[in-house]
């Protein structure tokens, strides 16, 4: 197919232009979720973590769960952007620009509730202040705002050469500041070669480095856990083990996007069954790796199991873990390489449901390498107060669990309204290579 | 009858008041007593021996002496006791759940009832093996994984080998929390409320008050060591289970027995607990042989839901059962 | 058990049946007459007094000092709880028919009144060469009145440390000094002797006094400070003879110790991170953020660029 910059532009402006009214009704709706997790977050502050279900053993709960999950939907932008972009895939023109919203939007998120964890918030600024550069908090600290600056910097190299369209169309119907906004942002781009030369250039390098830092991000996250001691946790394994998982919820995500955004904004013509099963070959690579990982890391702990690794298998597969246990790590990667790797399943909504599936299943994959270990100390858990036994998740967490959700939601509507869902300079290059091509 | 109970009451608080916080010290009493027509006195050339910054031993007027119930600073609570290196020796054989140095350790810092620097676990490592009693303070690890993730340097080691927590500092991120495998950190989930300790006289070495949003933990009382007294859990202990000391001076005391460190833990098999875990704990534990009173006997004066929390324990899942079988 | 001397014999039952009875008397008496006393009116203040306890303690000190400790409490009679009583005044005395006041003190939080007496000073003795010493506490409101007394014997010892043909040997004379300062030397009685610790003092062996002379070989292997400095003490503790009487003496007989640098100034737990760990860091820092800025800097220059352009 080919796309030319005039009629791509015809075809998404509206996009940008109108806002429908059942967009400000689902937005209306986040909103409300997002006030609900406000009115959460305002219980912590004034009545203390009392409120959550966190407790002395169980420190850490549902709110690194998601930290965990929305740094690694980070990564979908960051690897599969960075590497369809570095490898120029044919068909990553459509899906481009998703993934590297996800990156941006979920690295917002993320560490908003790591904060949520934090029993001063009053204190933070103590991280810059008097950093101990041995602990890997401050290692995350460091790594994920030095990844936050670098996806930024990579989102906007890939938006310029868009923002310069939306410049120099003329038949755009919006407010001035707005096409202000586009021609400040642009940076005068006009596509001279010089110009496009520096764009390509920096492009690579920050593809190359967006991919670096992500590995190095979710490596750090996995230290967290990897360098204590508690069972479960201490394994050498864990940092390759995130990085994957992390790949892998993230292009689960993807899929999930591009469902959404093809339904919302009718993008059949360009999002087409081809780009769901491309991207769900990647989900099945990642599937298998992800299955391979959690099997070696369960697989060496049951074999020669420690007393504790033993107590924590044990609890997993014999308590109410058990079905969250099948439910994230069979199913979870079953599904996919069944959905994919089977010809006659390969739908777009088959696809889509098994990336849902994953999303889902890799956030209690997370919930069962968080809290399990916590519930089981070297030191029996003794305590008169029964909610020191066990953990659950409380209204608080749950409030603030859908405010991340909502949030998540929110930006990228907001996002769509800001620049094309499908990057307009990326279709037009591809169009452009698939020339270079047919003439070769 | 009702009336006599109340004035009981209150002659009570008025001895408990007595006891409060108050800075009369021996000092104070050798000085008041000099008004004596006979001059008997010695007067205030009391000379005690002291160890220095340098770890030199020298005698001084104890007239000299800073009065010890001076609060300590946040920054000199980074300094350690010249030339020492604190070690605790729990002997299992002795230990009968009787709940003293509990009760001393939250009365000295002033913990709510349930929140325990200091525990007693009912310990059985296999069914076939036999249950014991194990009190647990902070380890004050000589490898500590809780300072080493500190972000903030919260928390650090002294010279001395004792573990603080500066609350002013702690950002309450709780990763000391799940760095230490000993479960020995506690986190304040609310605003504690019973503390009455001014907020300006905070010292990471009492770790009082607590702060809301803050990690706190056993400190080996070094405001007693200060003094040249034992931690509270030490000196509180019936049974003298706990014995303290300064393993530079190879010594350690229950208050009634002073030993050499190394004979003890040589004659008695001494160990740490974890070992394998390579955080090379300061506290050593006696193997529970020998013992002095039959394990039930840390059953005695508990309630029903004190003993509830140990039904995990095969021992006592055993004793539930023979007797709900009767 | 009571079961049991039940079938062996009646008589013991009998005994038992008259003891029980009389305790009961016992118990319910005084209690009877508190009732009575409420009763009649007035509550007597003087019924509501504790009775507190004043134990009596002294010390002869290395420097021939003597110090009467008296410790005072207050033992709850339901509770079975002990408290120790302070701010309260005490006087000492000394002397069996003419009293010498020797002074007040004050009782510290934990109960103790301390009152020091000069080494020279001319004890009165009896006969036996005991002295006798009392506490007296003066009641108040709410406490009774309450004395404590000790009788001690004067004892005189002398430490001697030496190398005697390279063996570090304790020497000690003890002697008791009796009235008309007659000097007789202890015999036949264990001394044991100490070094002071921090806590306590750490036992290193005992000496069987003969003629009031003893020796003991101090063991090699013991710690001292930074200097080797220990200090010996030879010591009675609370003997029901003599109360509790130390001398003792610093040598540098123990084993120099050094902490300071026992730990490296650089590791995982320490403020300041390892060497490699910072290298590393910022060798990865350098790289990423170096390439940022270059990025930003092309940036900046294509924005330069667009004015060339217009």
């Amino acid at each position: 197919m080919e796309y030319d910059s005039s009629k791509l532009m015809r075809e998404f402006a509206p996009q940008i232009e109108k806002t429908s009214k059942s967009w400000y009704l689902v937005f209306a709706t986040l909103l409300a979720f997002f006030l609900f997790g406000i009115f959460g977050l305002y219980t912590q502050i004034t009545k203390g973590h009392v409120v959550t279900g966190m407790r002395d053993n169980v420190v850490w709960g549902v709110y690194i769960v998601n930290f965990i999950f929305f740094m690694g939907m980070s990564y979908a932008g960051a690897l599969i952007s960075g590497i369809l972009y570095l490898f120029k895939s044919s068909w990553r023109g459509p899906v481009i620009r998703m993934a590297e919203l996800i990156t941006i939007i979920s690295l917002f998120i993320g560490p908003v509730f790591i904060l949520f964890c934090i029993g001063r918030l009053d204190r933070l600024y103590y991280l810059i202040l008097f950093p101990r550069i041995q602990s890997p908090i401050t290692w995350d600290v460091i790594a994920i705002s030095t990844d936050l600056i670098g996806c930024i910097i990579f989102l906007y190299l890939s938006f310029i050469e868009d923002f310069a369209k939306l410049r120099d169309y003329k038949e755009l119907q919006l407010p001035k500041w707005r096409k202000r906004l586009y021609k400040y942002l642009a940076l005068g781009y006009q596509e001279t070669p010089w110009q496009y030369k520096i764009i390509s250039h920096t492009k690579n390098i920050m593809a190359a480095m967006v991919i670096a830092i992500a590995i190095i991000v979710y490596s750090v996250l996995a230290w967290i856990f990897g360098v204590t001691l508690q069972p479960g946790w201490h394994s050498t394994i864990f940092g390759p083990y995130f990085v994957i998982a992390a790949v892998y919820s993230g292009t689960g995500m993807l899929i999930v996007v591009m469902w959404i955004f093809r339904k919302v904004y009718k993008l059949e013509e360009y999002i087409t069954e081809k780009h769901f099963v491309n991207v769900g070959v990647l989900l099945l690579i990642l599937a298998a790796f992800f299955g391979y990982f959690t099997f070696s890391d369960y697989l060496t702990k049951w074999y020669g199991s420690i007393k504790m690794d033993k107590v924590l298998i044990d609890k997993l597969f014999t308590s109410e873990y058990y079905y969250m246990f099948i439910a994230s790590n069979y199913l979870g990667v079953l599904v996919p390489i069944i959905v994919v790797g089977i010809k006659k399943f390969r739908t777009i909504t088959n696809i889509t449901i098994a990336g849902l599936i994953t999303v889902v299943s890799l956030w209690f994959n997370r919930y069962l390498i968080v809290v399990p270990t916590l519930e089981t100390p070297y030191f029996p858990i003794q305590d008169v107060r029964s909610e020191w036994l066990s953990y659950s998740v409380t209204w608080v967490e749950m409030s603030l669990i859908l405010a991340g959700i909502s949030v998540f939601c929110m930006l990228f509507m907001l996002a769509s309204k800001f620049v094309p869902i499908i990057s307009i300079s990326e279709m037009e290059k591809h169009t452009g290579e698939t020339r270079g091509l047919m003439r070769d | 009858m009702e009336e006599k109970d109340e004035n009981k009451g209150s002659r009570r608080n008025f001895l408990k008041l007595g006891l409060g916080v108050g800075v009369t010290s021996i000092l104070a009493a050798t000085s008041a007593s000099l008004l004596t027509s006979n001059k008997a006195f010695a007067g205030n050339s009391e000379k005690i021996k002291v160890l220095t910054q340098d770890g030199k031993l020298v005698e001084v007027n104890k007239a000299d002496l800073v009065p010890a119930d001076q609060i300590v600073s946040r920054e000199d609570s980074h300094k350690g006791l010249p030339n020492r290196k604190f070690a605790m020796v729990i002997d299992l054989g002795k230990c009968k759940n009787a709940r003293k140095c509990i009760e001393a350790c939250q009365e000295g810092h002033q913990l709510p009832k349930e929140q325990e620097w200091m525990r007693v676990f009912l310990m059985q490592d296999t069914e076939k093996t036999a249950p014991y009693w194990f009190p647990r303070p902070c380890f004050h690890c000589d490898n500590p994984l809780c300072v080493s993730v500190c972000p903030v340097g919260a928390t650090y080691k002294r010279s001395d080998g004792i573990v603080l927590v500066d609350n002013e500092r702690c950002i309450g991120c709780k990763f000391c929390m799940t760095a230490c495998p000993f479960s020995a950190r506690q986190f304040h989930w609310k605003e504690p409320t019973t503390y009455t300790v001014p907020e300006e006289k905070y010292s990471p070495e009492t770790n009082m008050p607590g702060r809301e949003g803050t990690v706190g933990k056993c400190v080996f009382c070094p405001d007693k060591l200060r003094k040249g007294e034992l931690p509270r859990c030490a000196s509180a202990c019936p049974m003298g289970v706990i014995y303290f000391g300064d393993i530079i001076e190879d010594t350690v005391t229950n208050g009634d027995e002073t030993i050499r460190f190394s004979e003890l833990i040589k004659n008695r098999a001494g160990y740490r607990q974890f070992e394998e875990l390579g955080t090379e704990p300061s506290v050593y534990y006696l193997p529970p042989v020998d013992r002095q009173f039959p394990l039930e006997r840390g059953l005695d004066g508990l309630d029903e839901q004190q003993i509830k929390k140990y039904d995990n324990v095969p021992y006592i899942k055993n004793l539930k059962e023979t007797k709900d079988g009767i | 058990m009571i079961r049991m001397k039940k079938k062996k014999t009646n008589h013991i039952l009998n005994i038992f049946k008259t003891v029980f009875i009389a305790l009961m008397i016992l118990l319910f008496v005084p209690e009877i007459f508190i009732h009575a006393q409420d009763g009649a009116d007035s509550v007597s203040a003087k019924a509501e007094k504790i009775s507190p306890n004043l134990k009596l303690l002294t010390t002869k000190n290395s420097d021939e000092t003597r110090s009467l400790i008296a410790v005072f409490s207050y033992k709850d009679s339901e509770t079975k709880q002990s408290f120790d009583i302070k701010d309260v005044t005490i006087t000492f005395f000394v002397g069996t028919d003419s009293l010498i006041n020797l002074g007040t003190a004050t009782t510290d939080e934990k109960g103790k009144a301390i009152c020091s007496i000069k080494s020279n000073f001319d004890f009165p003795k009896n006969e036996e060469g005991f002295i006798h010493f009392t506490a007296e506490f003066k009641g108040n409101d709410v406490l009774e009145d309450a004395s404590g007394e000790v009788d001690v014997k004067d004892l005189s010892i002398s430490l001697t440390l030496e190398e005697i043909d390279s063996v570090r040997t304790v020497s000690v004379k003890v002697e008791q000094i009796l009235a008309n300062n007659v000097r007789v030397p202890l015999n036949e009685v264990d001394m044991q002797i100490f070094v002071g610790r921090m806590f306590s003092h750490l036992p290193i062996g005992t000496i069987s006094l003969a003629e009031g002379i003893g020796t003991l070989e101090f063991p090699v292997n013991l710690p001292g400070d930074t200097a080797g400095n220990v200090i010996v003490i030879a010591k009675f503790e609370e003997h029901e003879e003599f109360g509790t009487v130390l001398k003792s003496d610093t040598i540098a007989w123990g084993i120099k110790t050094m902490h300071f640098n026992a730990y490296s100034p650089r590791s995982l737990w320490t403020q300041v991170a390892p060497v490699w760990m910072i290298v590393t860091l910022s060798i990865m820092l350098l790289g990423v953020w170096g390439h940022y800025i270059y990025v930003i800097i092309q940036l900046i220059l294509l924005k330069k660029g667009e004015k060339k352009i217009a």
